[in-house]
């Protein structure tokens, strides 16, 4: 077993007694249908020679008993082992999340596409939860059903109980053996072309305004179109090999019965008994072939997970971090990020207003994300409270500087929940000020829902400078100390630009500490330091 | 020409008439939320006019086949993103050359010049791009079509100064054959227009000058 399965079943560890209790109850099942099989056999056999009505009574009662608990079991089985699998789901959706969300986003790769993460994140981790009911458990119930038979015909005959053995092997190992090697080619091969289709689908939606203009769109959907194929012919081939495994191991159990028949010495009740004993241990080996390719996918997708989150993350919290900041003072010290700027110097207080200015790709934005500990500087260093940002908690940082990004993100749901992300608990009349504040409140009140409109996905359903104003309102309701304002200003005619600059430097009247991030000039004047970007 | 968006309660754009002559420079003026997003919406035919019509060389537009229309027309989006993977063939993939002409016309070639691998970089969910950047990139893309008609939604939001004057003077400049309609609250860039659609406060038109 590769490394990242290893990894997988260590993060699976809280789970164990869960997924091990569903797999002894399956061993349960199976071994109470071989159980009914055999019974029912001896029972058809015995009660052909018309003995006494009694005589057959605890065989009577043996297959009641095996057919009523096989049900039971095989219920109780599912129930045990979907609640271990979907908790283990859960847990390896949270488990992946807690590591990718530090990479976001400034340590994804640089090339990386939404629909190969949203691939990964979503189907790769939905592949793990076969790891322990497909592909773990079946060979262990298995081995313990198929050794339990092979002991029962071995106390009735040892010659029928080699050709059952024998017949076992070759259905539980080869088959699968074969089937794995079948699938082997492109059995690793689906999780990356599920992932392309899925890169490929998103993009042609989400650019589909571009494409059709360019007079692309055909091309594009035709690249769908051979992604869609190419991941059909990918899983008809998984299709043909299940089938083949399958069909193989059904006919090895009819051979078996013949085998088990023609060498076996006994007679009468005893041989019906064996023959049927024979033909139902096969059931446990019959998910063995599809086991085998699951285990193949499931490795195939905790790789493709692991690449990705064994990513070093741009920052990390400290082992045992500072207290959190009251937020007073932020200081800026010789600040340096490679290729980008060096030496920069700049200090936020409440009550204070700095700009920071220089002309596009001189790293306005990249010096706002190191203020919030998206990303570290490579040289110099900012200070929070006289401490070096590394020594607090991410979330402490971002509690106490805010950075109200140029085109922030909507989410696809209503204006009231798109602003509560900022304070959670803001009650309608907060947010009504807010959006007020953002020169917001008139566009509010033409709309039917108010606050209840739903912005659509990214925002699309709203206006550029609507989206603009959502997210100024959002920064006016947060409470932390320190602002970082990135280009409030962009996609707003002058008198709202103008009146935005405003009102942003107005915040620094109610103590807080306000970094006006702009290529423009409007309200530099007004601000007590500007520092440029060169 | 009116427009209205289904759910919302007045029309996006009410009763618009306006004249675009070739080789004009049009400029659609207005506040925030005005409808001039939505209205190169309706010039690109991504969506119908609720009433009116766009009448474009004497036939109406709805008897045009939209794919037959918008091989004549280049796009600047109002929120431009350059499409995953090379630079080259997000900027439409046409030869160096005329990629490097467009970049030059659109005052985008310094950017690209500073990426260690030019036009061969390769794009994705995280960017080495400013937003004005990215912006010059797109502009250069419907630059490099060499289609008659240019709509550009914005193009020197998010740019500097110089950025913004360099883009404005190529639009300015660029040859009489091309017909260009922006949407802007740049001042500058309304100065230098032929002619101006100005869109009220909702969607009104107030004057054509």
């Amino acid at each position: 077993m590769s490394g990242a399965l290893v990894r997988v079943l260590a993060t699976a560890r809280p789970l164990r007694r869960r997924l091990a209790f569903g797999v002894v109850l399956g061993a349960l099942a199976v071994g109470a249908g071989v159980a009914l099989m055999s019974t029912s056999g001896y029972l058809i056999s015995r009660a052909a020679l018309r003995p006494p009505i009694l005589s057959l009574a605890v065989a009577i009662v043996g297959v009641q008993f095996f057919g009523l608990s096989r049900g039971i079991l095989r219920y109780f089985e599912r129930l045990a082992s979907h609640d271990a699998a979907l908790r283990l789901l859960d847990r390896m959706r949270a488990v992946f999340f807690e590591r990718l969300e530090p990479l976001v986003p400034d340590g994804l790769p640089l090339g990386a596409r939404t629909g190969d993460l949203l691939g990964r994140f979503v189907d790769d981790v939905d592949e793990l939860q076969h790891l322990f009911v497909r592909a773990l458990g079946p060979p262990i119930v298995a081995v313990v059903v198929g050794l339990g038979v092979v002991v029962a015909a071995l106390l009735v005959d040892p010659r029928a109980a080699a050709v059952l053995a024998l017949a076992l092997l070759a259905g539980g190992v080869l088959v699968p053996l074969a089937a794995a090697r079948v699938v082997r080619s492109t059995g690793r091969r689906e999780a990356p072309a599920r992932a392309a289709l899925l890169t490929d689908v998103l993009e042609t939606l989400e650019f589909a305004p571009e494409l059709a203009v360019d007079g692309r769109r055909d091309e594009a959907l035709a690249v769908v179109a051979a992604r869609e194929s190419s991941l059909t012919r990918i899983r008809r081939r998984t299709a043909l090999a299940e089938g083949l495994g399958q069909g193989t191991v059904t006919l090895l159990a009819g051979l078996a019965l013949v085998a088990v028949v023609v060498v076996t010495t006994v007679h009468g009740v005893l041989l019906g008994m064996l023959a049927l004993l024979a033909l139902a241990a096969f059931e446990a080996i019959r998910p063995l072939p599809v086991a085998a390719e699951h285990l193949g996918a499931t490795e195939a997708s905790a790789e493709r997970l692991f690449e990705l989150v064994d990513r070093v993350p741009p920052v990390r919290d400290p082992g045992t971090p500072a207290p959190a900041p009251a937020g007073l003072v932020l200081r800026v010290e010789s600040l340096a990020v490679d290729g980008v700027f060096a030496g920069v110097d700049l200090e936020l207080r409440g009550g204070r207003t700095v700009a920071l200015t220089g002309p596009s790709g001189a790293g306005k934005t990249t010096l706002a994300h190191c203020l919030v500990r998206f990303r570290d500087p490579d040289g110099g260093q900012v200070l929070l409270d006289g401490r070096d940002l590394r020594e607090y908690r991410q979330e402490d940082v971002r509690a106490t500087v805010l950075l109200s990004g140029q085109d922030a993100h909507l989410f696809a749901t209503t204006i009231r929940e798109n602003l509560r992300i900022a304070r959670q608990d803001a009650d309608d009349a907060a947010l009504r000020e807010a959006l007020g504040r953002a020169g917001a409140l008139d566009w509010l009140d033409t709309l039917p829902d108010g606050l209840d409109t739903f912005v659509g996905e990214q925002g699309l359903l709203v206006s550029g400078g609507q989206r603009q104003r959502i997210a100024l309102a959002r920064a006016f309701l947060s409470p932390a100390r320190f602002l970082v304002f990135d280009e409030p200003a962009a996609h707003l005619d002058a008198p709202t630009a103008a009146g935005i600059v405003d009102t942003i430097l107005e915040l620094a009247a109610e103590g807080r500490g306000v970094l006006l991030v702009s290529h423009s000039g409007y309200g530099l004047e007004r601000v007590d330091e500007v520092v440029g970007l060169p | 020409m009116t427009l209205r968006y289904p759910g919302r309660a007045g029309p996006a754009l009410l009763g618009i008439s306006a004249v675009v002559e070739p080789g004009e420079r049009v400029a659609v003026a207005g506040p925030s939320g005005a409808g001039k997003t939505s209205l190169l919406a309706l010039l690109l035919r991504l969506l119908e006019p609720s009433a009116g019509r766009i009448v474009a060389g004497g036939v109406d537009l709805a008897c045009v086949d939209p794919d037959a229309w918008r091989s004549g027309v280049a796009w600047l989006p109002q929120r431009p993103r350059l499409a995953p993977g090379t630079l080259r063939a997000a900027l439409g993939g046409r030869a160096d050359a005329e990629l490097w002409r467009a970049l030059e016309l659109a005052a985008a070639a310094s950017v690209v010049a500073a990426l260690p691998d030019g036009l061969g970089t390769v794009l994705g969910e995280r960017t080495p791009l400013s937003a004005g950047e990215i912006r010059r990139l797109a502009l250069a893309r419907a630059l490099a079509t060499g289609r008659p008609l240019l709509l550009l939604d914005e193009p020197t939001t998010h740019l500097d100064a110089t950025s913004a004057a360099l883009v404005t003077r190529a639009i300015a400049e660029l040859p009489r054959d091309t017909t260009v309609v922006f949407a802007t609250h740049d001042a500058r860039l309304v100065e230098i227009a032929d002619r101006v659609i100005d869109l009220g406060v909702h969607g009104v038109l107030e004057a054509v000058a």
